[in-house]
């Protein structure tokens, strides 16, 4: 008999249901527009105080949407690596962040000015966020998801969450991995302003989930989301053992 | 075989512990181990074996194999 229970967690991400008309018009923030000026002003800052250097940069040049998914160790680390995806994209890209954090309102103002956000309840229903992901993917946005769920106080990478397998599964998108080198050192949990440093990005070759989705055939659901994220989470760490 | 025991051990395959350690009162989360999206793959186990449709948001009223068995009897009705 089948193990496959993806029924249920397509009905909970509500795959089967038509999108809105316009459905990710309530995580965009009205002063979006300034957003081209404040990642230049970003970029400016960065320059001088903590340049950043990636490589891999032809990772990214896939066809949207995707999932881009890294290490967490500190505040800076959606912003720099939005210093390096194309401008076009990362001027439309989305994020989880969690609501605790947002309800801070200099917090939610920088981080409006940088993304649209997906608040996540790390406390409660982290359901609700699941499903805008999927949504905003749907419609053909990508976003950017910390796999960890938190920022990571020792600077090791954390066991991964399995909802981004869930995503990257049931909606067949990519995740690129890419490992953040820097951001610990310069700005890490409990710092308010970035010491000099240098950052180094490396992004690394998409994960599609094309044998996972095979693997649902003959597995239980979250097995193949668990292995798909565990898989993402070896890449990661690959990529941390590179040399710069 | 009477339902409790079916859904102990639905429950023991889906996280992957010998039924004989799954004790009717233990914290299925704080006990034993398991995440809460796992949780919801408990969920989908139950919809599929028994055609019951549990919202995610139940998962908060579920900490024990009793509090399992008493909500698919709640919507077994």
């Amino acid at each position: 008999m089948s193990e496959d229970t993806s029924a249920y967690w397509r009905k909970l991400l509500e795959l089967d249901k038509p999108l809105p008309f316009d459905p990710v018009r309530k995580y965009r923030a009205w002063y979006a527009f300034w957003r081209p000026f404040f990642f230049f002003l970003f970029e400016q800052i960065s320059n001088l105080i903590f340049p950043v250097r990636a490589r891999g940069l032809k990772n990214l040049k896939i066809k949207p949407p995707f999932i881009l998914a890294s290490n967490h160790t500190s505040t800076l680390d959606y912003s720099v690596l939005m210093l390096k995806v194309p401008r076009e994209l990362s001027l439309r890209f989305f994020a989880q962040a969690a609501r605790d954090y947002y309800d801070n309102a200099l917090a939610r103002f920088f981080m409006r000015s940088f993304t649209n956000v997906i608040r996540v309840d790390r406390m409660g229903d982290f359901f609700p966020a699941l499903r805008a992901a999927a949504q905003v993917l749907r419609a053909g946005e990508s976003i950017y998801i910390a796999p960890e769920a938190a920022r990571s106080g020792s600077g090791e990478l954390l066991p991964f969450k399995v909802g981004i397998g869930v995503l990257a599964v049931e909606l067949n998108v990519p995740v690129i991995p890419a490992y953040i080198r820097g951001t610990h050192e310069i700005m890490p949990i409990g710092v308010w302003w970035p010491k000099k440093g240098m950052i180094n990005i490396t992004f690394g070759e998409p994960l599609y989930p094309t044998i996972y989705i095979e693997k649902k055939k003959s597995l239980q659901a979250y097995d193949v989301y668990k292995e798909f994220t565990e898989e993402l989470r070896r890449r990661i760490v690959e990529l941390s053992k590179l040399p710069y | 075989m009477t339902i409790d025991q079916e859904i102990k051990a639905l429950v023991a395959k889906v996280i992957k512990i010998p039924e004989e350690r799954i004790r009717s009162e233990a914290n299925l989360f704080t006990d034993l181990g398991i995440d809460s999206l796992l949780g919801v793959e408990i969920f989908a186990a139950l919809d599929k074996k028994y055609h019951i449709d549990i919202p995610e948001a139940r998962l908060k009223d579920i900490q024990t194999l009793n509090d399992i068995i008493k909500l698919v009897s709640e919507f077994r009705r």
